[in-house]
């Protein structure tokens, strides 16, 4: 008994040595069990072609989250326990839908937007954002963590005040794609999604609309008829989709490059390589690692059997450090190219928000590098969120001189 | 195991813990093996928050998810749980 308990699950993905640093579990996956059936019943897949095949794979489909937790509504419901604002917060989120609503949703969502508009939105958040910070600073709390959340308040017309406030909803209620839940998480993820829902319907009731703004076109063109907490939901899902990964994604950047002094040097000297490095940033270490899907069928895959029903986590962040598809997968390499990276996965759940996600990632680095000259990690030990669905920092402080 | 009072808490627990199942089971208390994992018993992904849920009411504690897949059984769980929360002396 004391041996077993001793010995680590090869997939632990709450072990705080695997929070700190999950990459050598990902290695032993990938070398041992690349197809592993773990001790939660998921099957584990950690190899780039695997995980590839998978996502553009027919046979697969995502949701299997929105339904466990309309299962789980459902079954708190017979305890007497209401958590059903999140089945409604959730309905409408593309990235757990099928086609064919998937595929009307997204096409709607994009003919809606608007790039150019987008980059100056972006442009002067973070100009407004980097003029304010002091020569030591927190850097997730002060600068990652207020962009995306900035910049899609904008994006959808909502006015900028609201902006903190929609943050911590949207980091609360993507926690839904947590991969292991408490009944005290699914609690306050429900006080969130009730939180979004009244925000939303009061805004759109109180006369205030916006006159501008995506979430405006939205509702004008409507031509797919959704109900209201239908449209509601998609506005919910493009705070929460965007929120967490992009703090992520901008804290994580600045964190490696400045203790990669040679790749931040090379940029320095020839930012346009920041398109190039955005993506080997996205390859080395990024902020969605682990994504879910649910076999439509019964297959071989091989010589596992998977059941229909049954749910597969692909393991992206291992998969892009994966020794068979890249040279020097552990390098940070901001020349990579071609860099064919699974950060924003394959197929048609490809993220929605890649052009957003990157374009965020690539104007921060660069005013920040720009502004910045010399750059000191202050902490010791990092602080990591200990969730690997979205892989981030909790705090990063910095010191700049 | 000379601490009587840890080995009673133990044996508590795991009573608490059968009880528990059996209620969420609708079967007997004595039907429930503290050797057959949760997932056979009849216990899922869901149904294993509310019973995550009372005991960390019934313990005043804070549980780790996972705990439960990674040690699957009413005897191994409990035993983490005395090694994690209660280690031996403060029984």
């Amino acid at each position: 008994m004391a041996n077993r308990a001793e010995q680590k699950q090869l997939w632990s993905p709450l072990d705080p040595e695997n929070i700190q640093n999950p990459y050598p579990m990902y290695k032993r996956l990938r070398d041992e069990a690349p197809i592993h059936r773990s001790q939660t019943g998921e099957w584990i897949i950690s190899r780039y072609d695997d995980v590839k095949s998978i996502l553009k794979s027919p046979l697969f489909e995502v949701g299997n989250r929105l339904n466990w937790i309309n299962r789980s509504v459902a079954y708190f419901k017979d305890k007497s326990e209401d958590i059903s604002q999140i089945s409604t917060a959730l309905q409408s989120f593309i990235l757990l839908m099928n086609p064919p609503d998937h595929t009307r949703i997204r096409r709607w969502i994009q003919e809606n937007w608007d790039n150019r508009e987008v980059e100056n939105i972006i442009n002067e958040n973070i100009n407004e954002l980097l003029s304010q910070l002091a020569p030591q600073f927190e850097v997730v709390d002060a600068f990652a963590s207020r962009l995306p959340a900035m910049t899609m308040t904008r994006i959808l017309g909502l006015p900028l005040a609201d902006y903190q406030k929609l943050k911590v909803l949207g980091q609360t209620i993507i926690r839904t794609l947590d991969l292991y839940l408490t009944y005290k998480d699914l609690v306050k993820i429900n006080e969130a999604a009730s939180g979004f829902l009244s925000y939303f319907r009061n805004y759109l009731h109180s006369g205030k609309a916006p006159s501008e703004g995506l979430l405006k076109k939205m509702l004008d063109n409507n031509q797919l008829a959704l109900s209201e907490d239908e449209m509601i939901s998609i506005f919910i899902s493009l705070f929460a989709a965007g929120e967490e990964t992009t703090v992520s994604f901008l804290s994580k950047s600045i964190l490696h490059l400045t203790r990669q002094p040679d790749q931040l040097d090379l940029l320095r000297n020839d930012w346009s390589l920041s398109a190039l490095t955005v993506e080997e940033l996205l390859r080395y270490d990024p902020p969605a690692q682990l994504l879910g899907r649910i076999a439509t069928q019964d297959m071989d895959l091989d010589g596992f059997k998977i059941k229909t029903g049954e749910t597969v986590t692909l393991c992206v962040a291992s998969a892009n450090r994966d020794e068979r598809f890249f040279d020097r997968p552990d390098t940070l390499d901001i020349q990579r190219n071609p860099n064919r990276h699974l950060a924003f996965g394959s197929g048609i759940h490809y993220c929605l928000g890649d052009w957003l996600g990157r374009i965020q990632g690539r104007l921060a680095i660069e005013a920040f590098f720009q502004r910045f000259e010399n750059i000191k990690v202050e902490d010791n030990e990092l602080a990591w969120n200990s969730n690997l669905a979205i892989r981030g920092l909790a705090s990063l402080r910095l010191s700049t001189f | 195991m000379p601490a009587g009072q840890t080995k009673i808490s133990q044996e508590a627990l795991v009573q608490f813990a059968k009880e528990k199942i059996a209620e969420e089971l609708k079967i007997e208390v004595d039907e429930v093996d503290t050797d057959t994992t949760f997932a056979s018993l009849g216990l899922d992904s869901i149904t294993c928050i509310f019973f995550m849920e009372q005991i960390e009411n019934y313990l005043d504690i804070r549980l780790n998810p996972i705990d439960f897949w990674d040690y699957p059984t009413v005897n191994s769980y409990v035993l983490h749980l005395m090694k994690t929360h209660f280690p031996q002396g403060n029984g």
